[in-house]
């Protein structure tokens, strides 16, 4: 298994974005709502909140599941 | 009518209506009415989910927010944080359905880093140096991390799921996440050693702002 040169560029994106303590996927899960609506009014989250953030960094899967969030939010 | 149902319902009335021992038969088809229009919003784009897939993952959404409800925090409206739910119920399953039952083993990622290197640096002296770079992070990957370690970002990278690289592993998505986490604290630590930072690696693919 031999890592192309993009896939090794999308690993030093995540590994300039990772941080020595991160909350993991399913941690997420509870507080990526309260971090969605705080995003959405421009609230500034809070250090607990922010932990989300840094996670979206270092995740392609939360953060793909973060984007279908802000989508299925557009319309309702 | 249904629509505005959905929406109005205070968060003490979503989880009175979903949490008594027996929860009330509107509430919950309100919250899969919910579900589905929020999923259909999400997968509106794509052509491999119909509407019976929206059904089912409606469905499986409805019973996961029941079962985890108690870890509703209340710091968001219940119909943002049921959605979040339905969302990863929903691409968990997307992501299985089309990852199939390819293993680790079967991961077969084309060699072409060298030639994507050139394209972006055609001079020689400038290939060598960014080539260094990529050299010491796929040296940090074969020498820094344990085989679970080097599976675990290996196969993501490859677009493994979550789920299926943790079933491969004998370990869950917690352990897994940890892994990853370990790793990539290792590599970090690895490409410094070998004289180089993050930046160096995404600037000979991508380019830098310097050049
Ligand atoms: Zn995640």
């Amino acid at each position: 298994m031999e890592p192309t040169a993009a896939q090794l560029a999308e690993l030093a994106r995540q590994l300039a974005g990772t941080a020595p303590n991160e909350i993991d996927c399913e941690a997420v899960l509870d507080c990526v709502a309260a971090y969605f609506e705080a995003t959405q009014s421009g609230i500034t989250p809070s250090a607990d909140l922010a932990m989300v953030g840094q996670h979206l960094e270092v995740c392609p899967s939360c953060l793909e599941e973060f984007q279908a969030l802000v989508r299925a939010s557009a319309g309702e | 009518m249904m629509h505005t149902h959905a929406i109005t319902r205070t968060n003490a009335q979503w989880l009175d209506g979903l949490q008594r021992p027996e929860p009330i038969s509107d509430a919950v088809a309100d919250l899969r009415d919910f579900l589905k229009r929020g999923l259909a919003r999400t997968f509106a784009d794509r052509r491999d989910v119909d509407d019976s897939d929206l059904d089912d993952f409606a469905q499986d959404a409805v019973l996961r927010v029941l079962n985890r409800i108690d870890s509703f925090r209340g710091d968001s409206r219940f119909t943002t944080w049921a959605l979040a739910v339905g969302i990863r119920v929903a691409m968990t399953a997307m992501r299985k359905r089309r990852w199939g039952d390819r293993s680790l083993d079967d991961l077969c990622i084309p060699q072409d880093a060298s030639s994507d290197a050139m394209r972006a640096a055609p001079d020689p002296v400038v290939v060598t140096a960014r080539q260094d770079a990529l050299t010491a992070l796929r040296a940090s990957i074969d020498n820094d991390l344990t085989p679970k370690q080097r599976a675990v970002v290996l196969g993501e990278l490859a677009g493994m799921p979550t789920a299926q690289l943790a079933e491969q592993l004998h370990t869950n998505a917690n352990a897994l996440y940890k892994l990853h986490h370990d790793a990539r604290l290792r590599l970090r630590a690895g490409l410094q050693q070998r004289g180089f930072c993050e930046s160096d690696v995404r600037d000979i693919v991508y380019g830098s702002s310097n050049d």
